[in-house]
């Protein structure tokens, strides 16, 4: 006579079947488990990653495979046509090779968008903890700096920036993170405030955690759910205020190719090629929307009150 | 009321004083000396150069620059000849007496006169954005709360992050291409027009002596440029209005007017829609001041004579006079909109109260 009938163990039942248990998941996994059945979030993150391995990809593909390269200029050959042999997508109005600078132009516009998130993330994460956790003058001060910098408008100050200093794409990187960090701080900020009154955190000051460890081992942690939403938000916003930048000329500047700056000339040659026109600002818009999708997707993943 | 607009007032007076430092600071890391700009001359001789260099000031302390243009120098003696001595009582009012002192490359010209000027041109086309913005998109806002998770409700979802996603000065040629070569290329052999385009591709008034003409004559100047920086507008008013009409939809007293027989077109406008707008004069704020900031873009892709386009020529020109009255006066009308807009969401919401 087998024990079984008395003990039975079942395995993990299903998803939907109701007897059983399945342990719980935390917030992390629900929320990988409702981006894999999100299919608008899904096919953005596809499309983002295509274009995240093709700009990577692109010494290999402009040079070995279409061998053209973004910077050699030919102004006998300038604003050739679509197809047009030895350049697939045509040659812009200095004879470069349409195709090879927008391989190259996607390295940078992701390149500082990506880098420029995560730095103003980074700056934003330790000022807004800071303000947060000690309150006083400190906070005082700091919000101050960060109303200052949200009351004066970003793309004329970005302007007279990047014309003053005629960055390179890394410094372009910090002007960005430095004046980008205020929304993370406000948000951070808001959040260390109700967290630092809270029991592990007081628990933790009892057993003699410093500051800084409570600051970032305890605190900060509980605030990355909030962080990773906007962090798509603000690489759509870095990607189109690095191409408006650099449409207006003063963002990264020739030979250095991006999306934006492949557009600088453009009106004076837009109704002579208009190509040239429209695939740059196709590929910003189809980024931009996909991290924006992206966003949406997270925001729901992340929000406790929409239901399984 | 009046109280808090005092209060909020006086609050604006910090975040003022660091705009002035934060502006001052940024033009201090630039190459190149106002001195060296102004005599771009060869046969200035350098003791000249060096003379008007001190009578600019420019090799002066920092915190004495900085208040010298903040407030003024004419409560102190100033070196005018470049002997070392202060001699003379200074002739500049300062930022705060709204003397921004004079442009380089309009000479003698106030940069606050330019800015003015401009500011017109700037308004129109803002006023026209803030129409056709606000109006259609809380319309799709209504229309897609009312057929919440149907089709048209998905579609201006998509759209609405389109809008955001897509660069306004991308939206702004492919304009001028369509508008430009396209369309009137397609016309002509229907027989309308002559192959040229439609509507003027840039610019605010029509080549002809006299100035401008009032604005009902020169309309059709203002459809490109408004349209197209209506966009990012549209589709934030849109899922704006969504949202707040779904919840306002969504509360008790709806229900009741529901129970008590009212018809849905009714409650949907007189219960609904008059709530809903409401929180959206919060948004109003924002709105200037992106259109503002934005107005550097459509302005020039359009060579619509704001102060954008103003800001932008003196920033190719490093006219650092008008480049630093435009962020504080930028900086200023942005308060100065987020004040009107908290001011609008009381006056129309009788809950709030200050």
């Amino acid at each position: 006579m087998s024990k079984s009938k008395l003990f039975e163990v079942r395995p993990f039942s299903k998803r939907g079947s109701s007897d059983g248990f399945r342990p719980s998941l935390n917030l992390w996994q629900k929320a990988l488990r409702r981006i894999r059945h999100d299919r608008p979030t899904m096919v953005a993150f596809t499309i983002l990653g295509m274009f995240a391995v093709i700009a990577f990809m692109a010494p290999f593909l402009s040079d070995v495979v279409f061998q053209v390269d973004p910077v050699t200029q030919d102004l006998r050959n300038n604003y050739q046509p679509l197809f047009s042999p030895g350049h697939v997508l045509g040659t812009d109005e200095l004879g470069r090779d349409h195709l090879s600078r927008l391989l190259y132009g996607g390295q940078i516009s992701l390149g500082i968008a990506i880098l420029g998130a995560f730095l103003s993330l980074g700056i934003g994460i330790a000022v807004g903890v800071f303000a947060g956790y000690y309150g006083g003058v400190v906070d005082d001060l700091i919000m101050w700096l960060v109303t200052t910098l949200n009351s004066i408008p970003g793309l004329p100050l970005l302007i007279i920036i990047t014309a003053i200093l005629s960055p390179s794409p890394l410094t372009l990187v910090f002007i960005f993170a430095v004046l980008g960090w205020t929304g993370t701080t406000r948000l951070v900020r808001a959040e260390t405030y109700s967290i630092k009154e809270r029991e592990f955190v007081v628990s933790a000051r009892a057993i003699g955690a410093s500051n800084l460890r409570i600051m970032f081992v305890h605190i900060v942690p509980n605030v990355f759910s909030l962080l990773i939403i906007s962090l798509s938000q603000a690489m759509g916003g870095l990607i189109l205020a690095e191409s408006a930048l650099s449409f207006l000329g003063f963002g990264v500047r020739p030979p250095t190719a991006t999306w934006g700056n492949m557009l600088n000339g453009a009106l004076d040659y837009a109704r002579r090629a208009p190509h040239l026109v429209f695939l740059p600002g196709l590929l910003i818009t189809v980024t931009v929307f996909c991290l924006y999708l992206i966003g949406d997707g997270l925001r729901d993943a992340f929000d406790p009150k929409i239901a399984d | 009321m009046q109280r808090y607009i005092a209060r909020r007032l006086l609050q604006a007076i910090p975040t003022l004083f660091g705009i002035t430092l934060v502006s001052y600071i940024v033009i201090l890391l630039a190459p190149g000396d106002p001195v060296s700009l102004l005599t771009f001359d060869p046969t200035i001789r350098q003791d000249e150069r060096e003379r008007l260099a001190i009578q600019l000031g420019v090799n002066d302390p920092f915190p004495i620059q900085y208040l010298r243009w903040l407030i003024g120098d004419d409560w102190m003696m100033v070196d005018t000849n470049a002997d070392g001595q202060a001699d003379a009582w200074g002739d500049n009012y300062g930022i705060l007496r709204l003397d921004f002192g004079t442009s380089f490359k309009f000479r003698g010209s106030s940069p606050l006169k330019l800015i003015s000027e401009r500011l017109a041109a700037s308004i129109e086309l803002n006023i026209a954005v803030l129409l056709i913005g606000t109006s259609t998109g809380i319309l799709i806002g209504i229309l897609a709360a009312a057929y919440r998770g149907r089709f048209f409700d998905r579609f201006s979802r998509i759209f609405a992050v389109l809008g955001d996603a897509m660069p306004v000065f991308w939206l702004g040629l492919l304009a001028i291409i369509f508008f430009g070569i396209i369309l009137p290329r397609w016309l002509e052999p229907q027989g309308i027009g002559d192959g040229r385009p439609l509507l003027p591709m840039g610019g605010r008034c029509p080549p002809v002596r006299g100035g401008c003409p009032p604005i009902y004559a020169r309309l059709h100047y203002l459809i490109l440029p408004a349209l197209v920086s209506s966009l990012g507008p549209i589709a934030g008013w849109s899922r704006f209005v969504r949202a707040s009409m779904l919840e306002t939809i969504n509360s008790d007293y709806i229900r009741t007017a529901h129970a008590k027989g009212l018809s849905k077109r009714g409650v949907w406008i007189r219960h609904g829609l008059r709530n809903a707008v409401i929180p959206l004069a919060v948004f109003l704020g924002p709105l200037m001041f992106s259109l503002l900031g934005g107005a550097v873009i459509i302005e020039r892709v359009f060579t619509w004579p704001g102060v954008g386009l103003l800001l932008f020529d003196a920033v190719v020109s490093y006219d650092y006079p008008v480049i630093m009255a435009s962020v504080v006066i930028f900086s200023v009308l942005a308060i100065l909109g987020y004040l009107a807009a908290d001011i609008l969401y009381a006056l129309l919401d009788p809950r709030v109260r200050f």
